[in-house]
């Protein structure tokens, strides 16, 4: 035991430490001190609804060859288009933790995102233990605004993929690279089939490094080409299938488009506040005190932050998701510029990076710390209804969604298992307005239709459902005509909740529609009659 | 594969997995700090299911390419290579029609077994 403790890394410390600030000020203040909760908790956009939506689908289906027909307007044999390495890494966490789905995401995405930090640091730490220390205060950035946005909109694929990315990148600081091109084939693969653009970051930073490689040694290894080629090769068999699905059944993008406009929610290099300034510093101060070591760290830096612009505008970078990790990639210009500073006084010694380090992880805890805790869009109520839907109608039900103040995030409704039709808000309005009670109403069929409903048509040839059958798929409805009714009894805006309510009863009254399930927020009817003329047509004001 | 060879690698995982499990208990504890409303059984099992799913088999795959790595090294680049591995079969695992549910049971078998016999062959490592 003495021998173990003596053995014991000072690093550990540190990781340990900033492990128990990244929870704390991370998803332990995101969910509330629980993981375990009875709604999905603290979804706050579509996409984050869309991501529950697709891990559910995948338990129930198994595999991704076709979506869940709930997850595309009802049909069976749509291709899976997402990249689903994510999906499939939930999934299997979802059954082997016990937990269920709507409990999965934020945790999950919040560990790999701490993986990520923690790997950073090791990459800086084998090149300079102290940088390495002064560096990990800023990662906890991450939870700051606007670069935790990634996080709590549903982009949780990034941060599984961001991890890919710095373990390919450590490779490069180990001898025997060569020895790793099966590993680095499988990363670079589980990238693509994570989130695609991850594998072009791992591509250009290892093409980079080669070209200064053989700048500065003037001339290039035939071990390097050799390496290069069986990496290649292998990650093209290994992605072969979902690359030609990726080609067939998404337009392909222009290479270079316009530039990038941040929005209101878009991280900016200013929401690093004061520390901005240090960043800065660290990037004027390295190509002059480091120009002699082309080093690695700094080279993944420099990439990521000029990523994090695109100047060249190119789609082949999701230029504002690259940010949500700027806390991670630009750490090392933060802790350079520290390090300078007691380099500058003679200060720089092991123990007092060390030292400052973990001041900064509890002072930057402390002062930035902030109550994370929401319910979200889906409370209780609503995640409720959506359950017994899944669990009590029949699963090749249709169900239309009237108004509700979170279902503009329609990818929340995908959560209801069903072939929903959602209801736009315009529909309501314009009857409002008209003062007229009806049965058509306006609205298309919710569901992931990037890809247009994508199936295969035979070999190598693939058609779309949604240009095929768009009049079943969208447009002005009758909603007699459908085995179930959503109404959303309260609302932030009381008249279309009012317009909900006086529907819902003119169909009761009518008795060709019965509640068969209610709550205090959401009611649903089920069609008895199946009366194509269930509800007289009117004025509200009768 | 000599007996020494073979016997140092023992050694090594033994050594690693003492500290796996060290690493386990500390990690309860930080998400107990942090989650403390989640049940101390609920936390354990969570862990263990990071442990297993990722953590284990990709330190076995760690060892296929490198005996000198630091643990503390090799706990954090096996954690992403075994998510990778793991996330990489299990989607193709999918396709082919072999349910979801079974994976996280079966892909972390398969991969320290692999990740075995390669330890076993291999003549050269760094």
């Amino acid at each position: 035991m003495k021998n173990l403790i003596k053995k014991i890394n000072i690093d550990w410390i540190l990781i340990i430490v900033f492990t128990i600030c990244f929870i704390l000020i991370g998803p332990a203040s995101i969910l509330n001190k629980k993981i375990s909760h009875s709604y999905p908790y603290n979804i706050l956009a579509s996409d984050a609804g869309g991501e529950l939506a697709f891990l559910r689908g995948l338990k129930e289906v198994g595999g991704y060859r076709y979506l869940a027909p709930h997850l595309c307007a009802g049909f069976e044999d749509c291709i899976g288009f997402h990249p689903y390495v994510y999906t499939h890494l939930t999934a299997i966490f979802s059954f082997t933790s016990g937990l269920d789905a709507h409990n999965i995401h934020i945790l999950f995405a919040s560990v790999f995102l701490l993986i990520s930090s923690i790997l950073m640091f090791l990459i800086i730490r084998k090149w300079n233990k102290q940088i390495a220390y002064l560096s990990l205060p800023l990662m906890l950035f991450v939870f700051r605004p606007q670069f935790r946005i990634g996080l709590m909109w549903g982009w949780y694929d990034v941060f599984v993929a961001s991890s890919f990315i710095l373990i390919s990148i450590y490779f490069l600081m180990d001898k025997n690279l060569e020895k790793k091109w099966m590993v680095l084939s499988i990363l670079l693969a589980a990238s693509f089939i994570t989130h695609v653009y991850e594998m072009f970051y791992i591509t250009a930073i290892y093409f980079v490094y080669f070209i200064i490689k053989g700048i500065i040694n003037r001339k290039i290894e035939k071990s390097n080409l050799i390496f290069l080629f069986k990496v290649g090769i292998l990650t093209a068999i290994l992605i072969s299938y979902y690359a030609i699905v990726l080609k067939l059944v998404w337009s392909s993008p222009k290479l270079f488009r316009g530039a990038d406009i941040a929005q209101w929610y878009d991280p900016l290099f200013s929401h690093f506040m004061i520390l901005k300034y240090f960043i800065i510093a660290g990037l004027v101060i390295s190509p002059f005190i480091f120009k002699k070591k082309a080093k690695i760290p700094l080279l993944i830096g420099g990439i990521m932050l000029f990523f994090g612009f695109n100047p060249m505008h190119t789609s082949a970078i999701r230029t504002f998701q690259i940010r949500y990790l700027w806390p991670v990639y630009l750490a090392v210009f933060f802790g350079i510029s520290i390090y300078f500073i007691l380099r500058i006084i003679r200060l720089n010694k092991r123990i007092i990076s060390f030292s400052i380090g973990f001041i900064l992880l509890i002072t930057i805890s402390f002062v930035y710390y902030e109550p994370l805790a929401n319910i979200g869009l889906i409370n209780q109520n609503h995640w409720d209804a959506f359950v017994w839907v899944k669990e009590n109608t029949d699963k090749n039900a249709n169900i239309a969604v009237f108004y509700g103040d979170s279902y503009n995030q329609e990818a929340i409704l995908w959560n209801l298992f069903r072939t929903e039709f959602r209801i736009v808000e315009s529909s309501f309005i314009k009857n409002i307005e008209d003062n007229k009670i009806t049965k058509f109403f306006e609205g298309y069929t919710g569901s992931p239709g990037d890809v247009g409903f994508a199936y295969w048509k035979s070999f190598l040839k693939v058609g779309k459902h949604l240009d095929e059958e768009v009049e079943r798929l969208e447009g002005i409805k009758n909603i007699c005509l459908f085995d179930y009714l959503l109404f959303d009894k309260i609302s932030r805006q009381p008249v279309l909740a009012q317009y909900n309510l006086i529907i819902a009863n003119k169909l009761i009254e009518s008795k060709n529609f019965g509640i068969t399930y209610q709550n205090e927020e959401v009611a649903i009817l089920g069609n008895m009659n199946y009366n194509e003329n269930c509800i007289e047509e009117g004025k509200i004001n009768e | 594969m000599n007996k020494t060879k073979i016997t140092n690698v023992l050694n090594l995982i033994k050594k690693d997995f003492l500290y796996l499990l060290i690493s386990y208990l500390i990690a309860i504890t930080i998400f107990k700090i942090g989650f403390y409303k989640e049940s101390f059984f609920s936390l354990a099992r969570i862990l263990f299911s990071f442990y297993w799913l990722f953590v284990i088999p990709g330190i076995f795959i760690t060892y296929t390419f490198s005996t000198r790595m630091k643990f503390i090294e090799r706990f954090f680049i096996g954690f992403g290579i075994g998510a990778a591995i793991i996330g990489l079969i299990s989607y193709y695992a999918g396709l082919i029609g072999f349910h979801v549910k079974y994976h996280g049971f079966l892909l972390p078998l398969i991969v320290v077994g692999v990740a075995i016999i390669i330890i076993l062959k291999k003549k050269d490592r760094d």
